[in-house]
């Protein structure tokens, strides 16, 4: 193709993208098209530039308001506008086709500018990692370090995101949302300093005298909600929405009101520009409503391939719409029994995703029931589940009816190791089990987070295989190859059919008959097969949450 | 990935929302035969073509759309919609604008104007903004592919 001809394709695609091509023109482009695999990859790339320019637009709020007041009927759009005609499934896959394919192979690598010579420094506290303030929301966070909610945040800890929106509860009431790319530290739950980044702070009553420091200054909160855009160590903008802040500049101080806003960009420190609205609730809404919607259709294609899988015997994958029920479905469409289970106290709440449901488990009463005839002389148990602590001596994933030949018991011990045990052939009630434990694999700085937990029993092998999060965490060869059974079987708990009996006996007692779940279940299933390593890790990825 | 692909091949946003949701709803209802292993986009994107090839014999009358031949051809070029361009690096682009193409490419795509209304703020020809548009958007690819060439070398 000659420059000429390359020009006249560039002038055609061009109109094409702008709907502006006749039907001679469009003729012309098609012919091309059909002709050349240089044009067709110009219209592909064409297309592109199209899509990620538009994508940009979307994404866009607050510094681009600066041009809102030119259009017919001014402020900005709701976010609901946005968003195409579709609803439930549709949408939800829509979104998650263009999460998967946006989420593929773009480590974004933050590359911020030094946040140099700030002219006046609030002092550290010197108890380094003393926690002040809690993640209570994240969209999108892209940043070298895995953050998630519900995280707290210590004192003098820099956090630096390359994109996405975080929400910081201090613990002095201050509520502040930051936008990447952005880097700041919270400094005490008084006081937050920011490198970089759009920030927003809402101060209530009980953190009046809440403090921002800035490269080039400082905000002094008196109640109020307020904005502050600080970009290659300068403040481009601080603004009040609601209430009254001080600001301390380079060279001076002043009390700003709603609706004011200033820069200390300028050379004279603090000047007066417009006001421009940021939107980052819209933006916040918009974006956790998309992850919602991904997230919950990723998860249900990789469940509707489970639930195919002949070798499932239960999967209770818990929808949305068993939310509050007392009786839970098996969703495996190949599995004749269990169809269902029973919620024993367990309370229903949020699962691994705002819109995810789960079972919530706290009291020795607390567990799901179910009857599971047959022998199984292979097996998978999979289990998402939110460690809220392990106080029990076993913490209780899921027990085989109690006393069965080829019970099985998968828990994690105080200490935070698996503790599989398999009941000898032919034993008596209480003996020792051929055991499978691992070192601790959950550590206390896992409290409060999601774990995917694993384990494989293969007894014609005699071997157990664990796995957290997709990855072996232990394996170990069993002396006596044992089927499973599995009978009238509890999940989240361990049921003793007689405590009292062994209220008294050395190595039971309390500790021994109470084992139920400290935190939340939200999937667990239970395969007739050995699941391999990598599928292990296939179901981890579909089930993860970010 | 699939949105810009119906998009480029459907200008008619309307009419492109209603396929690709006819198109979700198939990938969803196929989810079951997706057999693992296979492509994932590409089988989506096949559902795609489909759709789009449906919609054209229904709408053609009304809507503009390129030849099923045309069509057919874009769709078994390898690679059609190129990955996703990273946006922060889209960003960095736009924000290397001078800024009279910065203003218009706000208003054009993130103020959502037509470029007739966008002349008729800037006070330019209609023609004027077309070619300004033009200049911009040349000069974002320029841009990215300058900083997607530098990433590829620095990984």
């Amino acid at each position: 193709m000659n420059p000429e001809e390359q020009d006249r394709l560039n002038q055609l695609l061009d109109r094409y993208f702008e709907d502006r091509l006749d039907d001679a023109l469009l003729e012309e482009l098609d012919a091309q098209l059909c002709d050349s695999e240089i044009a067709r990859k110009q219209f592909w790339k064409r297309a592109g530039l199209e899509e990620s320019l538009e994508s940009w637009g979307r994404r866009q709020n607050g510094e681009v308001s600066a041009v809102t007041n030119q259009r017919a009927g001014g402020g900005p759009r709701k976010w609901q506008d946005r968003i195409p005609q579709m609803s439930g499934w549709a949408a939800a896959v829509a979104i998650l086709i263009t999460w998967f394919i946006q989420s593929r192979g773009q480590p974004h690598a933050p590359n911020l500018p030094d946040g140099s010579g700030p002219v006046v420094k609030l002092d550290l506290p010197e108890a380094g990692n003393l926690p002040v303030a809690l993640l209570s929301r994240l969209d999108r966070v892209e940043a070298e370090v895995s953050y998630y909610r519900g995280q707290s945040l210590g004192a003098g800890k820099e956090v630096s995101i390359a994109d996405g929106l975080m929400e910081l509860d201090f613990f002095s009431g201050a509520r502040v949302t930051i936008q990447g790319p952005a880097r700041f530290v919270p400094v005490s739950d008084l006081q937050i300093e920011v490198l970089d980044g759009k920030v927003m702070a809402d101060v209530p009553e009980s953190a009046i005298g809440f403090k921002m420091q800035l490269p080039d200054g400082i905000v002094t909160d008196f109640g109020t909600k307020f904005e502050v855009v600080v970009k290659d160590a300068v403040t481009s903008r601080v603004q009040v929405s609601e209430g009254e802040i001080e600001l301390e500049g380079r060279e001076s101080r002043r009390r700003m009101t709603t609706g004011q806003a200033v820069s200390l960009a300028g050379a004279d420190d603090i000047s007066a520009i417009d006001f421009v609205p940021m939107s980052f609730a819209e933006t916040l809404d918009r974006l956790s409503a998309e992850d919602r919607q991904s997230r919950t259709a990723r998860w249900m294609l990789a469940s509707q391939v489970i639930d195919t899988d002949p070798r499932v015997i239960a999967h209770f994958s818990l929808t949305p719409e068993e939310d509050g029920s007392r009786v839970i479905l098996n969703h495996s469409k190949n599995s004749q029994q269990p169809s269902s289970a029973t919620v024993i106290a367990a309370n229903w709440t949020e699962g691994r995703w705002p819109g995810k449901v789960g079972l919530g488990f706290r009291r020795p009463t607390d567990q799901v029931r179910m009857d599971i005839p047959g022998v199984f002389p292979e097996a998978s148990f999979l289990a998402w589940v939110r460690v809220d602590g392990l106080p029990r001596q076993y913490n209780g994933l899921f027990f085989s009816e109690f006393g069965i030949g080829g019970e099985v018991h998968w828990q994690i011990s105080k200490e935070g190791a698996f503790y599989f045990g398999v009941r000898p052939e032919g034993s008596p009630t209480i003996s020792r089990f051929h055991r499978a434990f691992t070192d601790p694999v959950i550590s206390p700085s896992d409290i409060g987070r999601w774990k995917m937990l694993a384990t494989t029993y293969d007894a014609e092998n005699r071997e157990v295989v664990h796995y957290v999060n997709g990855l072996e965490v232990g394996r170990t060869s069993l002396d006596q190859s044992v089927p499973l059974r599995f009978g009238r079987a509890t999940l989240g708990n361990f049921l003793d059919p007689t405590p009292a009996a062994h209220q008294n006996q050395d190595g039971l007692g309390e500790e021994w008959s109470f084992r139920n779940w400290t935190g939340v279940i939200d999937e667990f299933i239970l395969f007739s097969r050995i699941l391999q390593a990598d599928e292990v890790m296939e179901l981890y990825e579909a089930g993860r949450i970010d | 990935m699939i949105r810009g692909f119906t998009r480029a091949l459907i200008r008619d946003s309307h009419l492109a929302d209603d396929v690709l949701q006819e198109t979700f709803l198939t990938i969803g209802r196929k989810a079951a035969s997706f057999e693992k292993g296979t492509n994932f986009p590409k089988w989506a994107c096949a559902i795609a073509r489909l759709k789009v090839l449906e919609a054209r014999r229904r709408e053609a009358g009304r809507v503009q759309f390129l030849s099923s031949d045309a069509i057919e051809a874009l769709a078994s070029t390898d690679e059609p919609v190129e990955r996703d361009i990273r946006l922060d690096v889209v960003e960095e682009c736009i924000e290397a604008l001078p800024p009279s193409m910065r203003k218009m490419i706000d208003l054009r795509y993130v103020v959502e104007q037509k470029p007739t209304k966008i002349a008729s703020i800037i006070g330019w020809s209609v023609e004027a903004v077309y070619v300004g548009l033009s200049r911009a958007r040349s000069s974002i690819r320029d841009c990215i592919d300058t900083k997607l060439k530098g990433l590829e070398e620095s990984a």
